[in-house]
């Protein structure tokens, strides 16, 4: 069953991310609409799929690669719905909704099983480390899609092309200001993911320090990266290219030291 | 009953062609009326704006109908025929139908996508039909026309990037800023160009218009009608660090800005981005400021480009109102024809029964009295005849009724027929 559930949500994402692909460049009603009802769709299967997927293992679903990719991708499709309901960005989808399609088609490529952790349940620790880790990463890659339309947008204001993105993508200002509010939001998030991770580890092993360098060592390198464009930003003017640069730059970051870390 | 259009527009015929048959808007009611009066035209519609003069008309026959307008056009405006029929075009049914849906929806116009023209098409219906020169099929058109045109305004983008220079301006700034509420301008140098900008900035709500000037009264002139406030000359250098939108045209024979300046200032804002708008020849801003993050120059070359790409923009555009255009024209089509279907294959009978009726009665006279069963046999036998007859192309009709060819096939059917005297 959850298979099912979950080859309908890969399609889903599939669909939706074609149709974003051909809004962009039909910018037919219909094929918005499509594209919305799809993720919707995905995005409930994916639910009941991951529902299932916890029922089966008593454990929330966050080690190995497959139940890793698959919360990923969920949580990003969650982030980038609330997104669209409170900010309404447009083409926002066609950036974000083909990152969860991948994030899941790797998680089913890759497979690997979950160690059973019944723990997690337990430490209050642990699991406020969970969901600020996906969440502050999910935020990361909405930072990525308005950082990557906003170098785009740029390109075509500066360079004075006046090709499709021109016309279709928002406003630089637009873009700079999600971008801000995503760095703003992310941050501590990120941060607190960080802190609950190491008083978790502090109680489960005794100590605030007993880390694995090679696990932790990226993300603080990571989380020192996103502070100083978190300081900078709001201090020294590091807004719009540079930020949407580091922006992009930065879930290239994520994603690899969250492989690591897994 | 055919939809007919006869007429000339930009497209084909020089502005001194069509200024010799313009009629201008108040005097409408003495050449509809003309029109009305000839024998051939049913109802009529009268455009006439500077770039097009066109009679829309229902007519029995084409091109009867259309020849009657040449002739009234020629007639009235003491043009030789000859010279009116190089330049007008005309067409008849779904071509002139998709014609009018065009005209409306400005897909026809010199810059696709403006709106006038759907008042202007909008005032000569109304006109008309104040005069009765209208009847069921041309309200019903022009009703259809106004719907479709609206449909081609809402679901595409046909109208929605600026084709004058000025405008687009205010549209970069858009893109830039998104809205300009809290935004300041600064006018350096007070060309005619500048002002117009300034004037789309301010009805947009930009927060405030500084202006300076070589001349400072003109300056404060100027500042006055923008509720703003004169500057200075020599004082530009320090209110740049405050403007979002600099609008530069003075005069002067070199650059007057240059990118040391403008490096200095974007560092002071902390980065606020700007937009450098040079309106000026010679230029006043150095190109390479540029290349500056945060800093958007255009100059006049540069917003003229943008112009093109807006008109491009908009033909892609275009190209969606067409299909648009088409599906409405096929439902202006298919409602002519469920008005007609019906009433053909009344007369097609009812001049049937006549034949009958006519050829039993010459019959009788030559047989002289007939019994009662001799009767009822002469009845059976012409009804079965014209019954058999008539079921095959009645029964055509019925079934093309809905489809796209229907009209042909009713207008043969009534010519085969003869039914349309």
């Amino acid at each position: 069953m959850t298979g099912f559930f979950l080859a309908l949500a890969l399609a889903a994402y599939f669909l939706a991310s074609l149709a974003y692909i051909l809004h962009f460049s039909y910018r037919r009603g219909y094929l918005s609409w499509t594209a919305t009802g799809l993720v919707g769709l995905g995005f409930a299967s994916h639910s009941v799929a991951l529902g299932l997927r916890v029922a089966h293992l008593t454990t929330l679903p966050v080690t190995g690669f497959y139940d890793f990719f698959s919360v990923f991708a969920w949580v990003v499709i969650l982030a980038y719905g609330v997104a669209q309901i409170t900010l309404g960005i447009q083409q926002l989808g066609l950036f974000v909704i083909p990152i969860s399609f991948g994030a899941l088609g790797a998680g089913l490529v890759l497979g690997g099983d979950a160690l059973p952790q019944p723990e997690v349940f337990q430490s209050v620790w642990l699991s406020l480390h969970i969901a600020m880790a996906f969440l502050g990463g999910a935020i990361f890659v909405l930072l990525f899609g308005v950082g990557l339309m906003y170098l785009i947008q740029e390109h075509q204001v500066k360079g004075k092309h006046f090709g499709t993105w021109f016309y279709r993508l928002p406003s630089l200002q637009v873009l700079d200001d999600v971008n801000r509010k995503a760095l703003v939001l992310g941050f501590p998030i990120l941060t607190l993911g960080l802190v609950s991770g190491s008083l978790w580890a502090e109680t489960a092993r005794g100590s605030l320090l007993s880390w694995d360098p090679a696990r932790t060592l990226p993300l603080v390198v990571l989380w020192g990266a996103y502070g100083v464009l978190f300081v900078a930003r709001l201090t020294a003017g590091w807004r719009g290219k540079r930020a949407a640069f580091f922006s992009v730059l930065g879930f290239f970051g994520v994603l690899l030291t969250y492989l690591l870390h897994l | 009953m055919e939809i007919i259009v006869a007429g000339l527009s930009h497209k084909r015929s020089p502005v001194e062609v069509r200024e010799q048959v313009y009629f201008p808007e108040s005097e409408l009611g003495i050449p509809l009326r003309q029109l009305k009066g000839r024998s051939e035209i049913e109802e009529a519609v009268l455009l006439s704006t500077c770039n097009r003069v066109e009679v829309y008309a229902r007519v029995r026959d084409s091109q009867k109908g259309v020849q009657a307008v040449k002739e009234f056009l020629s007639h009235y405006h003491e043009v030789p025929l000859e010279t009116l029929e190089a330049y007008m075009y005309a067409f008849s049914t779904r071509e002139a139908v998709r014609h009018l849906f065009r005209v409306a929806s400005s897909l026809d116009s010199m810059v696709v996508g403006e709106s006038q023209i759907l008042g202007q098409v909008k005032g000569a219906y109304q006109v008309a039909r104040e005069m009765g020169a209208t009847g069921l099929y041309l309200n019903n058109l022009f009703e259809r026309a106004f719907q479709t045109a609206k449909r081609v305004r809402t679901e595409t983008r046909i109208g929605e990037n600026a084709v004058s220079v000025s405008y687009v301006a205010v549209e970069l700034a858009r893109k830039i800023f998104n809205v300009l509420r809290e935004k300041k301008v600064l006018l350096i140098g007070a060309g005619e160009m500048a002002e117009l900008a300034a004037q789309h900035l301010v009805q947009l709500g930009v927060h405030s218009v500084l202006v300076s000037n070589r001349s400072f009264p003109r300056a404060q002139e100027l500042a006055q009608r923008f509720n703003g406030r004169a500057v200075l000359f020599d004082d530009i250098e320090g209110e740049l660090v405050n403007a979002d939108i600099v609008i530069s045209s003075t005069g002067a024979p070199h650059y007057v800005l240059r990118r040391e300046l403008f490096q200095q200032v974007i560092r002071k804002r902390k980065n606020r981005p700007m937009f450098l708008i040079d309106i000026a020849i010679p230029r006043d801003i150095e190109p390479d400021v540029n290349t500056l993050d945060h800093i958007y120059l255009y100059d006049i070359d540069d917003l003229q480009q943008v112009v093109s790409a807006n008109i491009k923009e908009r033909q892609r555009e275009a190209k969606r109102g067409e299909e648009l255009v088409d599906q409405e024209t096929t439902g202006f089509l298919l409602w002519m024809e469920t008005l007609e279907v019906v009433p053909t294959i009344v007369s097609l009978r009812e001049r049937a029964e006549a034949c009958r009726q006519q050829e039993i009665a010459r019959a009788r006279a030559k047989l002289g009295p007939l019994t009662s069963e001799e009767e009822e046999t002469l009845e059976a036998l012409t009804s079965a005849i014209v019954n058999k007859l008539l079921h095959a192309p009645i029964a055509q009709l019925k079934r093309h009724a809905g489809s796209n060819d229907a009209y042909e096939y009713l207008r043969i059917a009534r010519n085969l027929f003869d039914l349309d005297d």
